[in-house]
């Protein structure tokens, strides 16, 4: 089933696509069928800049599995580097 | 039996009296036909859906699918503007707009030479169910 569940949020960064890096805007979160991913359903992360257009966009679908390994990686790391860098 | 079909992308009047893409399948007989308003499936108007709507065409109807997210992100890859319309809250489309789509697109199957002035929806099923909801709201 579609799911329609996404999750907007503000992102600043840069993201390498297709025709080289660009400055990312926004993100949106979802669970919900993949284009590409051999799953039913997917984690998608969309890394957009809307100024820039539809093509402006760096995208990953991972299995559920995947998606919480990506976010205790993300924690843990995160965590662990020495305070002041951010 | 003559079994050509033309398959080709066209511009439709749409909700609100706007143009939108969208792809048309119809068999190249006299008629006259059945027409189809084929609603593409939330990954958007893609390889697979065009597919569909031709094989609607080779099955006897005039089929013609609107790009629903035409809007959102004309000329886009299907995959970029199914991102685009869902991070602009686009998803699920809204459901009047989506009406007012599929009254443009039955408009254009009744407006062809061959048309016998019939006409059905085909969607794949999250899309009818969310659709079949509104129109018995």
């Amino acid at each position: 089933m579609c799911t329609y569940l996404t999750e907007k949020i503000e992102i600043s960064g840069s993201a390498k696509g297709a025709s080289g890096w660009f400055k990312v805007t926004d993100g949106s979160v979802y669970f919900d069928h993949p284009v590409h991913a051999p799953y039913g359903h997917t984690l998608n992360i969309d890394f957009l800049a809307p100024a820039q257009g539809p093509s402006a966009r760096v995208a990953v679908e991972l299995s559920a599995d995947s998606a919480r390994a990506l976010m205790k990686a993300i924690e843990a790391v995160l965590e662990s580097a020495p305070p002041g860098l951010e | 039996m003559y079994d050509a079909v033309l398959s080709e992308t066209v511009t439709i009047t749409g909700h609100g009296g706007d143009a939108i893409e969208a792809y048309s399948a119809r068999p190249l007989t006299p008629g006259p036909l059945g027409g189809v308003v084929v609603l593409h499936h939330l990954p958007g108007y893609d390889r697979q859906t065009k597919e569909f709507t031709r094989s609607l065409a080779v099955g006897g109807f005039n089929a013609v699918m609107p790009n629903l997210y035409w809007r959102e992100a004309p000329g886009a890859d299907a995959d970029d503007a199914m991102a685009t319309a869902r991070a602009q809250g686009a998803i699920p489309i809204a459901d009047e707009r989506v009406v007012g789509e599929v009254e443009g697109a039955m408009a254009y199957l009744n407006g062809l030479s061959n048309a016998n002035g019939k006409g059905a929806v085909a969607a794949w099923r999250e899309i009818l169910d969310w659709f079949g909801r509104y129109l018995a709201a």
